[in-house]
């Protein structure tokens, strides 16, 4: 099983490294470890997050495909959908199933066919369209919808630091 | 000592490539002067020394390292994001900030009908919420100064006509009749004028949004509070909207299908961008579509952006432009169209307009043209008071003869867009570009939540 997740990862890093996509930049932390990469996301432009540089970490699992990686944000970040650890919080990253909570179809969690690339790009969807319905971080979420420029000068704060780092 | 080749790529997918590096000398700090003076040739908007990163297999790499320490080997693709400088972040911050601010109204509204589900909205139409639903598309459209002056001139001089208007549509009547309360909110000029002092002063209808929510919360609380919300709807937000659905039936259909054969079934609020101009016409005194503007407001918002991106799309546009300056294929189009050629029949005024050939000349005038295309980029962005709007211009039915054409060409910069994240397959795209209506990101989530969609 392991075999699998281990084959699927190298051939992802391989088209990546080859054939990168722009927005984001993926790589190992580790380069023995392939279930630990290190993405690097580039604020999308014309977003609050433009001009940052967000690092993150991916951990995969043993038995990936069939259970999702988690992602979570190194760089200090502040959005709706990230906790205050880092980890984001987007639905194709919860575990395939129904929701215990009834809030999510089994259709929008994780389903084996996602890859880092598609994952990224939900991570890069959700940085310039915050989904406010289930927020991670509350105070974010509470801030975005009503104190949008106290929420503006924060980003831009966040955006800062990763320029720094 | 061997050299490599790297390749360097930017965010907007160009790509340049620097032969005979040498990985093991040279440090980050030299590569991106490189790089920098290479953009710097082929951008103008980059000069040579403007501040380059490289971000390789996932980190920004540091100055002082040589680019073999960074793992780069020949024929590496590193990332490169050109920092702007001190006084353009500034600008661009700024613009961001506008159309960042523009979508957070625009979400704020929805984010609000997500929690108290449809029941917020019977305020909306006629609680000064109106505004808030329709964001700040209807924030832009009131801040024209034609409009305003064409809506002072209306509430001010002949109230009667708005009465009038909203008599003449049966539904509006009916529940009109049915809810005398509503009648009076609905007719009286004194109201209509706050609520578009509202709509045009952002403060102010930020202020309304949030006592609104708040209101609307502290009832849900109340005991029987909910039951209460849900009367409302019934007694209220249900007969005028199924009145204006009436309404509009008959014109947005006519458009959507113009628009695009494919598309899935009209949504009669987000068709009023298109179809609000062609139920404005077919009611006698202009603007029948004044008051669905704030009530479709709350469900049209979502596609104000979509709307947005079509009519902003110049192939579309162009499209457009050739259509109405062509009066045998207009009237061809209109009479292809059953609803078309019913509303016509039904109103034998539109008819006459419509084969008027003055009247078509005038609309040839590249000066009307481009009146036109701005009034309609002007619905684009608000959408809910496209309804408004629509009336307003009175003969405004322009938007029934909405570009028709493969959709290869009407989405064909969301295609290319799409390919350049990584869809590849085109029929995938445009599926899915159909399915949202032409919105990039919602075509990007559609054919991600698709197994096997688009990657290949």
């Amino acid at each position: 099983m392991s075999d699998q997740a281990v084959l699927l990862l190298r051939k992802q890093l391989k088209e990546l490294s080859r054939n990168p996509i722009e927005g984001f930049s993926a790589g190992l932390v580790d380069d023995c470890n392939v279930f630990e990469w290190q993405v690097t996301v580039m604020g999308p432009p014309e977003t609050l997050y433009e001009g940052g540089f967000f690092t993150c970490n991916m951990s995969f699992p043993k038995d990936y495909p069939n259970k999702p990686p988690t992602v979570k944000f190194v760089s200090e970040m502040w959005h709706p959908n990230v906790y205050a650890d880092g980890r984001v919080c987007i639905s194709i990253l919860h575990s395939p199933g129904n929701d215990p909570n009834g809030y999510e179809d089994a259709s929008e969690r994780w389903s084996p066919v996602q890859t880092v690339e598609t994952i990224m790009l939900s991570v890069i969807s959700m940085l310039s369209d915050p989904n406010d319905e289930s927020p991670a971080n509350v105070d974010a979420a509470k801030e975005w919808r009503d104190d949008y420029p106290a929420f503006k000068k924060r980003v831009a704060r966040c955006v800062r630091r990763s320029q720094e780092e | 000592m061997s050299t490599i080749a790297l390749h360097f790529k930017r965010a907007n997918g160009a790509k340049i490539t620097l032969e005979d590096v040498d990985a093991t000398t040279l440090t980050v700090r030299d590569a991106r002067a490189r790089v920098a003076a290479r953009l710097a040739e082929s951008d103008a908007t980059i000069d040579a020394s403007a501040n380059v990163r490289l971000i390789f297999k996932g980190r920004v790499l540091r100055d002082e390292a040589t680019l073999a320490a960074c793992g780069c080997a020949n024929e590496s693709v590193v990332h490169v994001v050109t920092s702007t400088t001190t006084t353009t972040t500034t600008t661009t911050t700024t613009a961001a900030t506008a159309t960042a601010t523009a979508a957070a109204t625009a979400a704020t509204a929805i984010g609000g009908r997500g929690t108290a589900t449809a029941s917020d909205a019977p305020f909306g139409g006629f609680g000064g919420g109106g505004a808030a639903l329709g964001g700040s598309g209807a924030l832009d459209l009131m801040n024209n100064p034609f409009v305003r002056s064409q809506m002072e001139a209306l509430l001010s001089e002949r109230p009667e006509t708005l009465r009038e208007m909203m008599e003449s549509q049966p539904g509006m009547r009916e529940a009109m009749a049915a809810n005398p309360e509503l009648a009076s909110a609905l007719t009286d000029p004194e109201t209509l004028r706050r609520m578009m002092n509202t709509m045009t002063n952002p403060s102010l209808m930020a202020e309304q949004m949030r006592n609104n929510d708040r209101a609307m919360s502290n009832i849900e609380m109340m005991p029987g509070g909910f039951n209460a919300l849900r009367r409302m709807y019934t007694d209220v937000q249900a007969p005028m909207e199924r009145a204006a659905e009436r309404d509009m039936d008959a014109a947005a259909p006519t458009a959507t299908r113009t628009v695009n054969p494919d598309e899935p079934l009209p949504n009669p609020w987000g068709g009023a961008g298109g179809g609000a101009g062609g139920g404005g016409a077919a009611m006698p005194p202009a603007g029948g579509g004044f008051s669905m503007g704030g009530i479709g407001g709350g469900a049209g918002a979502s596609q104000i952006e979509q709307m947005a991106e079509m009519m902003q799309n110049p192939q579309m546009r162009a499209a457009m432009d050739s259509v109405m300056s062509n009066p045998q294929m207009l009237e061809s189009m209109l009479n292809m169209h059953p609803q078309a050629r019913q509303m016509m029949e039904a109103n034998p005024q539109m008819r006459e307009t419509l084969s008027n050939p003055e009247f078509l000349r005038q609309m040839m005038n590249p000066e009307n043209l481009r009146a036109m295309a701005q009034m309609q980029q002007l619905f684009g962005d608000a959408m809910p008071g496209g309804g408004l709007g629509g009336g307003l211009g009175g003969s405004m039915f322009a938007p029934p003869v909405a570009p028709a054409g493969p959709p290869e060409e009407v989405y064909a910069s969301q295609l290319s867009q799409l390919n350049d994240m990584g869809f590849f397959s085109q029929e995938e795209n445009i599926r899915a570009l159909q399915a949202t209506g032409g919105n990039v990101h919602a075509a990007v989530e559609r054919l991600l939540s698709n197994p096997g969609g688009g990657f290949a």
